[in-house]
């Protein structure tokens, strides 16, 4: 505390430490204010799933060697409030709509898929009324078929905030839905020439 | 050049005594905590952490006006060298 830089230094070092003291309680309140909100009871009504399975052969479909790759592609509708999920320290939240499904091989295997997502920046926005949307991503799997399977919908969130780490979730509200056989190509064809014919 | 440099850092020392700073480390210390737990809690009522980060720099901003400047008052007390005798 002599000099003029000496004191300039010690007052910056104590400043920076309580400044990581304010930072844990900001964090920590965050946190109280979300077990409050009771956020990780969120309710989400995800209905009217009309899946639709196209059969791609371009490779940035999931094709490999221009084999036929099943891809999902479906319309939806999403009812969900998560204006509890803003407070003090939420930047943005990232929603995004999945389905979980069983591999056809490897039953035990499960795996997630995300086919909607988006950013919410501001508390007015959280309140999601989505009516026949379409989704985002075309999605397919490892293994050549997608249809036949047993699909359960769910709406997930992330809160990505000023300070402090991540917090994921999901709401309540799941929608199971199985998807379509699909018939192959030339089978459907002979059958519309057959109606043609008659 | 260095030496330059070295005749304007004796300039720009500003020293204060040794019972200033100690005193002045305390004040500091403490007007440091209550500024952080107040700036805290304005930010968590008024639900804004710009205004807890506006609040804390308005603290900070304060410790360097107490602390920083040479003012009189610090350099009140002064140590007395002793003088050195010179014997024939």
């Amino acid at each position: 505390m002599f000099s003029l830089s000496q004191r300039f230094q010690q007052t910056s070092n104590q400043a920076l430490s309580f400044a990581i003291f304010a930072a844990a309680f900001v964090v920590a309140t965050f946190c109280a204010q979300l077990y409050q909100d009771n956020v990780f009871g969120l309710s989400s009504s995800i209905g009217n799933i009309q899946p639709q399975i196209n059969v791609r052969t371009s490779r940035f479909y999931g094709s490999v060697n221009g084999r036929p790759k099943e891809n999902l592609k479906i319309s939806f509708d999403l009812e969900s409030d998560l204006t509890p999920l803003f407070n003090w320290n939420t930047k943005q939240i990232f929603v995004y709509l999945t389905a979980e499904y069983n591999g056809l091989k490897k039953p035990s295997v499960k795996s997630e898929v995300t086919l909607w997502d988006s950013i919410i920046t501001d508390k007015e926005g959280a309140v999601i009324s989505l009516n026949n949307a379409k989704s985002k991503y075309s999605v397919w799997d490892i293994e050549e078929k997608l249809s036949d399977r047993n699909l359960t919908f769910k709406l997930h969130w992330n809160i990505q905030p000023w300070i402090g780490p991540l917090v994921y979730g999901e709401t309540n509200g799941e929608s199971p839905v199985t998807l379509p056989q699909t018939k192959p190509k030339s089978q459907s064809a002979r059958t519309s020439k057959r109606s043609e014919a008659v | 050049m260095s030496e330059v440099l070295q005749e304007i850092q004796k300039k720009l020392v500003f020293p204060i005594d040794f019972a200033s700073q100690r005193r002045l480390d305390r004040s500091v210390y403490l007007c440091l905590m209550i500024g952080t737990v107040v700036s805290c809690f304005i930010g968590l009522f008024t639900q804004s952490l710009f205004n807890l980060v506006v609040s804390f720099g308005l603290t900070f901003c304060v410790c360097l006006a107490l602390g920083l400047p040479s003012y009189p008052a610090y350099n009140k007390q002064r140590l007395e060298w002793v003088k050195p005798k010179i014997s024939h």
